[in-house]
């Protein structure tokens, strides 16, 4: 079973910390931190900052997704876009987009709308990335399909090329997700003064560790939940498709 | 027996490809025609332009030289219908809906499409498989919807690439009667790309030979060996005659083409 072997290296983790033979300061048992996450979402804020990094995560996704795809889909029909606009996507895609905060906040100014777009750049530059893959990887034989049974212009986007491309976009939506996810930890870590990413680096200083473990723990289950939630709605959109992969 | 009246012509065609700077003759100054009703068989060596052929008849690709005509006498209907090698479905619609997309393109009403989708799927044998997506389909029901993609557009011309050349020898033998129970039905127009001389002399009422590349006409012959045609015809001399015939020009044309693919002189 896929959670047996986590179990054991909990255990594990939890016998050696009670024992100290690791050191319970740095590496507090698993109950310990267990009892943390309840109380911080029974009384205190972990429910409220969860929801901060959410809501930011909300937002960097949504400005990044509908125009990723369509770039993608644009470079990936018109020769002429994707000559001109492929350079600079290669050129700022490896860059960390946290690196890309400074400049935000120059422009903008510390707060949520640089905070947001640093989410969003990190979500956009895949899914452009994987939408155009999804396009230029098609099965030529199919485009010969749609233009021999009549399927012109917008019909053949529509029927042929969108469809053909749909089991990429979604794979860049999903990786999309999850990068923006470690982007906006990444600045709530650095310079938000709220989320689970200041969580971390606020108990981080405190040398608060169970409260630091609390928080990454949920990072961690925002992002396999909200993979897992796209891999859903795609398994219900593309029913056609042979197989969707398991995470 | 065909008609004489001229459907498919074809004059004087050459396609010559670019790539890579340098510039591949896929076909040179083709000319072959096809009547009305007639099944005309294409065999020729592996890179000979068989489906550059069908492709130019089909209108995918520009010839380079020459000219092509289908004669159209059903105003609205569409010129031509290809069944593609290795089936090409659409794999996001369901058999019904891959019967039905030429259709649906030529904005005919649902009720009438799915009539026409029951009755090409029946003549299949799909009918139960209307509502299945490609992949839950094995080899030979995927080629045989993807001929009765091409029998529901019902074009002046039907173009088949090597249809049943991906399937296992016993469904490719079902499949090719089955092909001329439906063409005997239907009297279409059929050029017929095959790399199988015994299925060209199965099916065809002539055998168009090409050389290899660059693909020219090398041979045209006449298959007389009657209709109805089944099976045990393969059991009568004038085949076997045809047959020893045909395969003797074939076999210099394909040691003609390995020898070119390996960059040597003929064995
Ligand atoms: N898009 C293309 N670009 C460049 N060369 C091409 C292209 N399509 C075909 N060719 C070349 O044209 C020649 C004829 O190709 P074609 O596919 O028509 O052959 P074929 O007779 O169908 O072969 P096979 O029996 O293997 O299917 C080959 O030499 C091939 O390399
Ligand atoms: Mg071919």
């Amino acid at each position: 079973m896929s959670l047996a072997v986590p179990a054991v290296l909990l255990v594990l983790w939890e016998i050696c910390s009670r024992h100290a033979i690791v050191s319970p300061r740095y590496f507090p048992p698993p109950t310990t931190v267990g009892w943390v996450l309840v109380d911080g979402f029974a009384a205190g804020d972990l429910g409220t900052q969860s929801l901060v990094t959410l809501t930011r995560l909300g937002f960097a996704f949504a400005t990044a997704a509908v125009p990723g795809v369509l770039l993608g889909l644009l470079m990936g029909m018109a020769r002429p876009v994707r000559d001109a606009v492929e350079p600079y996507i290669a050129f700022i895609f490896p860059v960390p987009k946290i690196t890309l905060l400074p400049f935000l906040t120059i422009i903008l100014g510390v707060g949520e709308p640089a905070f947001v777009l640093t989410g969003a750049t990190s979500a956009f530059f895949q899914i452009v990335i994987s939408t155009l893959g999804g396009v230029q990887t098609m099965d030529p034989r199919l485009l010969e399909v749609g233009r021999n049974y009549g399927a012109r212009g917008a019909r053949l986007f529509w029927k042929v090329i969108l469809p053909a491309a749909l089991p990429a976009i979604f794979t860049g939506l999903r990786l999309g997700l999850g990068l923006a996810l470690v982007a906006l930890v990444a600045v709530e870590f650095i310079a938000a003064k709220s989320g689970l990413g200041h969580l971390v680096y606020r108990h981080w200083q405190m040398l608060s560790t169970p409260e630091m473990y609390a928080a990454f723990a949920i990072v961690g289950a925002l992002g396999l939940l909200l993979t897992r939630g796209l891999r859903a709605v795609q398994a219900r959109v593309l029913t056609w498709q042979e197989e969707i992969g398991r995470l | 027996m065909p008609t004489r009246a001229p459907k498919v012509l074809v004059n004087e065609v050459s396609v010559t490809f670019e790539s890579h700077g340098r510039s591949v003759v896929a076909l040179d100054r083709i000319s072959l025609q096809a009547h009305a009703g007639e099944f005309l068989c294409i065999v020729g060596p592996s890179g000979s332009g068989k489906s550059t052929l069908l492709r130019v008849l089909a209108g995918l690709l520009p010839q380079s030289a020459g000219d092509v005509r289908i004669e159209a006498d059903r105003p609205g209907t569409p010129l031509t219908a290809m069944v593609f090698q290795e089936h090409a479905l659409l794999p996001w619609r369901t058999v019904r809906d891959n019967v039905t997309f030429g259709l649906e393109n030529r904005g005919v009403g649902r009720a009438e499409r799915e009539a026409r989708a029951r009755e090409m799927l029946a003549m299949v044998g799909l009918t139960r498989f209307a509502q299945h997506y490609p992949h839950q389909l094995s080899g030979g029901m995927k080629q045989r919807v993807g001929i009765a993609r091409a029998l529901a557009n019902d074009p002046e011309v039907l173009l088949m690439d090597e249809p049943l050349a991906a399937l296992d020898a016993q469904t490719r033998t079902i499949m090719q009667e089955e092909l001329l129970r439906i063409w005997a039905t239907l009297g279409k127009t059929v050029v017929y790309v095959t790399h199988s001389l015994e299925e060209a002399l199965l099916l065809g009422d002539r055998i168009v030979l090409l050389t290899a590349r660059p693909g020219r006409v090398s041979q045209v012959y006449s298959v007389d060996l009657g209709r109805p045609r089944g099976l045990e015809v393969r059991g009568s001399p004038a085949y076997g005659v045809l047959l020893e015939k045909i395969w003797s020009q074939l076999r210099e044309e394909v040691v003609r083409a390995m020898a070119e693919d390996r960059g040597g002189e003929p064995a």
